[in-house]
């Protein structure tokens, strides 16, 4: 694996890098500073031997000639297994519950695979959430996609709460998971979640 | 549970739904389990490509917006689904929340393009302490026709959902008119409407926080609902359900 020395050009959080070979597009990058420092970063850009590399945790710290960075050849991963569940990641997916790694029984490209469409089967049963509102007039069905548009101020994430706590599927008993991702939300509704997760023993 | 706050760096922000459902596509279709993904909150999502994409001098779309914010979105909804021959689900409920209650704005705009309907929250209905302050006129899902009725909830429940949209519709025709004339001036029929209306706010859309409506209880407070009006103006409701499910005295 070729490590490479010195960054060309900082810009806000992309670095651009000069003389790189066999890069690929969306390649995961680690970046050592020379302060002990490791980050982490993705390609966004190849211009022949010139890649722009966008820097997730900031370029604060790092200058034109205190860094190596070296290609891991492969997109973002994501590590999986079942003790994923009842866990709490940040945005990036490490934990920060304090438990300790996941401990991966495989390993999958965040970007998913595509699913083939001819084997897409009609969603059909029907998820009873417990409000009259939803059940009755705007039913939620067993693998559907309905977004809740909403405004600030107004109760969206009581109403979630109340979906997680109460969803089920009628008729069938089936282990029903919760999976929650808070891009970009307040500390307060991050906590309101999560004592609402608790409550409902799903964390 | 994948959390990214608002004071976390913005390019993390861009991949926390996409972890959020490898998770979910791993544990529903290889671990057979049947799961809601809950995403929260897609505006600031597509914030976070927009400043993204202007800082990568991209030029930009609607309203600063990266022109492929829709196939971005489309990319993350299409994530969700059953799969023939495996056991378990993805089912998405994203919250996204309207800058100033704006359904035209690029992201519940290019939303509900992609999604199998959507639940409207709404600001009037939060100012009379209604909750959920669910809006059922402009709220939709695509996929309910196929979902309920006999074999799935109950064989009226269709018929019902239909009376009792266009019932509440023509609630809304009639409080105009009332502005205009006063309540006093309405005909008696209209006054029944102006009655309607206030019922299924109050008793059918609003409920408890804690409170947990099976889909029985659900039809029939619909039907409770409705017994206000002759059955002469259920003109949604197929004769044959009507004379079965029509409340009686």
């Amino acid at each position: 694996m070729i490590e490479y020395n010195g960054a060309n050009e900082i810009n806000g959080q992309f670095i651009i890098y000069e003389g790189v070979e066999n890069a690929s597009f969306e390649e995961i990058v680690e970046i050592r500073v020379n302060t002990g420092e490791r980050k982490s970063g993705q390609i966004v850009k190849i211009d022949g031997d010139k890649v722009i590399v966008q820097v997730f945790e900031g370029t604060e710290s790092i200058s034109l000639t205190n860094n190596t960075v070296k290609l891991s050849g492969h997109p973002m991963e994501i590590g999986l297994s079942e003790e994923i569940l009842g866990r709490v990641f940040d945005g990036a997916a490490r934990p920060i519950d304090g438990l300790g790694e996941i401990y991966a029984e495989k390993k999958a490209d965040i970007n998913g695979k595509p699913l083939n469409p001819v084997s897409r089967a009609y969603p059909r049963n029907f998820i009873q959430t417990g409000i009259s509102a939803i059940d009755g007039l705007t039913t939620l069905i067993r693998g559907q996609k309905l977004p809740i548009f909403s405004g600030n101020g107004l109760p969206h994430d009581q109403l979630a709460a109340q979906i997680v706590r109460q969803a089920s599927l009628v008729g069938e008993g089936g282990n029903f998971g919760i999976v929650f991702a808070a891009m970009g939300v307040k500390y307060d509704v991050a906590e309101f979640f999560k004592k609402t997760f608790e409550e409902s023993g799903s964390l | 549970m994948f959390l990214n706050l608002a004071n976390d760096p913005v390019t993390e922000r861009i991949i926390t739904p996409k972890a959020a459902l490898s998770v979910a596509e791993y544990l529903a279709f290889e671990k057979g389990m049947d799961i809601l993904v809950i995403l929260t909150d897609m505006t600031a999502y597509a914030e976070a490509l927009r400043e993204i994409s202007s800082s990568r001098g991209e030029i930009p779309s609607r309203k600063g917006y990266p022109g492929y914010l829709y196939s971005e979105l489309a990319s993350l909804y299409e994530r969700a689904g059953i799969v023939n021959g495996l056991s378990g689900s993805v089912t998405q409920i994203p919250i996204l929340t309207m800058p100033n209650d704006d359904i035209t704005h690029p992201v519940p705009d290019l939303t509900g393009y992609i999604t199998e309907g959507q639940i409207v929250l709404d600001r009037n209905l939060h100012a009379k302490n209604i909750y959920p302050p669910v809006n059922i006129l402009p709220s939709l899902s695509r996929l309910m026709k196929d979902g309920i009725g006999e074999g799935y909830t109950r064989k009226d429940h269709p018929d019902l959902a239909n009376q009792l949209f266009s019932s509440y519709a023509h609630v809304g025709d009639i409080r105009a008119l009332a502005s205009v004339i006063g309540e006093d001036e309405l005909a008696d029929l209209d006054k029944l409407y102006m009655q309607f209306g206030q019922n299924f706010e109050n008793y059918y859309i609003n409920q408890g926080k804690y409170e947990n409506r099976d889909i029985l209880k659900t039809i029939g407070q619909g039907w409770d609902m409705l017994k206000i009006f002759p059955k002469s103006e259920l003109d949604r409701v197929n004769t044959k359900i009507l004379e079965e499910f029509y409340p009686k005295g």
